[in-house]
């Protein structure tokens, strides 16, 4: 997994905020040297990164599509070949601004923006990432001497809950690449931000993914969505279970995919929603990963599998079809699988038969 | 020598015999535990044993008032004065410990009583059974501030623990005859060791089928053990927690080809890493199963955090050094 081994190097923060009335902006407050914390401490802030961007997680592998000066994608670059800490400091203010920048909306709350550098994998792979947390409230308990006391908090940050962060990491795939004259092909970007996944690629984050971090959806989101299809039906047609059951499964790949109002696509997902237990959870996402598909979530896009998605089929050894819509095959069309009834007094066959239900009338015959 | 020349003696020697039970009793233990055992020594040895010194009265009768014995000298002649008993589970246990008795370079040990020899000679008898040594200091030994001079004896038994119900049982009533048991009674006592002697075939097979069944997993541990040590650079502590662990996967321990969880950890240098950091302050991290852990993880997730028999969070570290997404 790319998320595997992650260490942080260097972490600075700053603080961003919402825009004026007027919607003119209001100027960062910036960190002025690095944090540094705890074992428990990074552990935890792992965790949220982890969370967010590791295989089984809802972040989305963007396209990075601003690359000049004054890019998100200029400042990581920037960033990795800084080897000063003071200046590693004052470049990373940079981020707030960008950010501050990005906002343009008064809806979007300001925050603490995290800028990290680290390493994942093995080998390792450098990485910058970026993490916009908005604060929220809560209390504490307090002890002095035996007394136990509550005390508010109004600005937490980073707590498990991860509806309050968005994340964006930089990793550096190919060091030899990204040194090259197109540097950008060396890196992949990754992108969690909770507000995206819901619906239509909301306008409500694109400040972050596009604005702040320069990136686009990728446009491989609708060959992609369409190999999903493929191998998971694929996967369906291998398992070895009673064919009333594929039936059910193949509805609701249909229903994941037309029905379902989630943005992205996402092997995870899918597993939990509609896979009958772990055993099998597994071993689709095995499936899924022996062939390529991403861990993370896949933007959806319709556009190249709509046209398999419109019929459902289902064909018979005796080439018998049956063929109808496939949003309401489900609804129309009952299938049991009922022992071979024994002929004229043979001796029981241990052979199948399908008894089919079609709640309509026939319109006509060739 | 006068019944009060004998108590005065003993007396002034009390504390000798004491020193030297306590290290014959040590010394076996520490052979012991050198041996490749099954299961640890205080596991394998049944009930702790501590050197006992005769009472005196029972030291009295036996040397001036038993019936059937006439010592010569019964100070020197009595070598129970002080003993300590090994209680194993198994006769084949006793086998272990007689060796550790036998051969040892500080004392001659003789056998007084060895149920194997008397067997031999009275198939029909279903007596007391037990091993009984005697050793004597092979030279002067200094133990315990004192010196233990040479020849000074020590009654060691061995048996096991259903000889030793049996011995419970009957040894005051039988053998030594203040009381006469009847024909009856000894029917009875005949007939409960005979049936022991079954029961400890029985046992044997039970163990057998037992290691049978757990070879897999017994050779699992093993491969964790080995590749723990290499592989971390430290040597496991395996706990209970490591069985505990091994017992819940059992069923994917077939799945699991060696050569694919050694290519696992070699393509993962900081698996064994971030093992080694945890392993001081994290008892978890110091069982070999950790590694079978990851690999688990790895392979089928929700399966393995299915059959985690201790507190989900334990898994998150291992998860999250995977880059997995860990939902607590």
């Amino acid at each position: 997994m790319i998320f595997a081994n992650l260490t942080f190097k260097r972490i600075t923060i700053h603080e961003v905020f919402r825009r004026n009335d007027d919607r003119t902006p209001v100027p960062p407050v910036y960190g002025t040297s690095l944090i540094h914390l705890g074992a428990k401490a990074i552990e935890a802030l792992r965790s949220r990164v982890i969370t967010a961007m590791g295989r089984a997680s809802q972040s989305v592998e963007m396209e990075i599509r601003q690359t000049g000066a004054g890019s998100m994608f200029a400042l990581v670059q920037d960033l990795l070949n800084t080897t000063s800490d003071d200046d590693y400091v004052n470049k990373s203010a940079r981020a707030a601004d960008q950010l501050t920048t990005a906002q343009l909306s008064r809806k979007v709350p300001g925050g603490i923006l995290v800028v990290f550098d680290g390493e994942v994998d093995h080998p390792a792979k450098r990485l910058v990432g970026v993490i916009k947390a908005e604060p929220q409230n809560g209390f504490t308990r307090t002890n002095t001497a035996g007394s136990l006391g509550l005390e508010f908090l109004e600005d937490l940050i980073l707590t498990p809950q991860a509806k309050l962060y968005k994340i964006g990491v930089f990793v550096e795939m190919d060091a030899a690449i990204a040194a090259g004259i197109n540097p950008v092909a060396g890196f992949r970007a990754f992108i969690y931000d909770d507000g995206m996944t819901i619906s239509n690629r909301d306008a409500a984050a694109q400040y972050f993914y596009e604005g702040f971090l320069g990136c686009g959806f990728p446009q491989s989101s609708a060959r992609l969505t369409k190999k999903f299809h493929s191998l998971t039906k694929e996967f369906i047609r291998d398992l070895s279970i009673p064919e009333e059951q594929k039936a059910d499964l193949y509805n609701s790949l249909y229903t994941y995919l037309k029905v379902d109002q989630a943005s992205t696509v996402q092997v995870d997902q899918f597993a939990r929603q509609y896979l009958a237990n772990d055993h099998m959870r597994d071993a689709y996402e095995q499936f899924m990963k022996a062939r390529d598909f991403p861990m993370t979530a896949v933007p959806k896009d319709l556009a190249e599998v709509a046209p398999n998605l419109r019929l459902r089929k289902l064909r018979f050894r005796s080439d018998i079809r049956i063929t109808g819509p496939a949003e309401k095959f489900n609804e129309l069309v009952q299938m049991k699988v009922i022992d071979a009834i024994p002929v004229d007094g043979q001796p029981g066959s241990d052979d199948k038969w399908t008894q089919i239900v079609i709640r309509d009338r026939i319109v006509s015959q060739e | 020598m006068s019944e009060v020349e004998f108590i005065n003696r003993w007396k002034a020697e009390k504390r000798l015999y004491e020193a030297w039970g306590k290290y014959v009793t040590d010394a076996i233990l520490c052979r012991l535990s050198e041996l490749k055992l099954p299961k640890p020594v205080d596991e394998f040895i049944k009930i702790p044993p501590v050197p006992r010194l005769k009472t005196d009265s029972s030291l009295l009768e036996k040397a001036f008032y038993r019936v059937g014995k006439s010592y010569t000298d019964p100070y020197r002649q009595i070598t129970d004065k002080v003993g300590v008993r090994f209680v194993v589970l198994l006769e084949r246990d006793i086998d272990v410990v007689r060796k550790a008795v036998e051969d040892h370079p500080k004392w001659i040990s003789s056998r007084d009583r060895d149920f194997d020899v008397e067997r031999e000679d009275h198939p029909e008898v279903f007596g007391y059974q037990s091993v009984h040594f005697v050793v004597k200091a092979r030279t002067d030994i200094p133990c315990d501030g004192i010196t233990v001079p040479a020849d000074t004896p020590c009654e060691v038994q061995i048996r096991t623990l259903l000889q030793h119900a049996h011995s419970e049982l009957t040894h005051d009533t039988i053998y030594k005859p203040k009381t006469n048991a009847s024909s009856l009674t000894k029917r009875y006592c005949s007939r409960s060791m005979a049936l022991i002697e079954i029961a400890d075939d029985f046992f044997v097979r039970v163990m057998e089928q037992i290691d049978k069944a757990g070879e897999p997993l017994r050779q699992a541990m093993e491969h964790l053990a080995s590749t723990f040590r290499s592989a971390v650079g430290v040597e496991p502590e395996a706990s209970r927690l490591n069985t505990l662990i091994l017992d819940a996967y059992e069923d994917r321990l077939s799945d699991v080809r060696t050569d694919e969880f050694a290519a696992f950890l070699r393509d993962r240098p900081y698996i064994a890493k971030h093992i080694a950091e945890r392993a001081p302050n994290h008892l978890l991290f110091r069982q070999p199963a950790v590694l079978l852990i990851y690999y688990l993880a790895q392979a089928a997730p929700r399966e393995t955090r299915r059959q985690w028999p201790l507190t989900p969070s334990e898994l998150q570290l291992i998860y999250e050094d995977l880059g997995q997404r860990f939902e607590a």
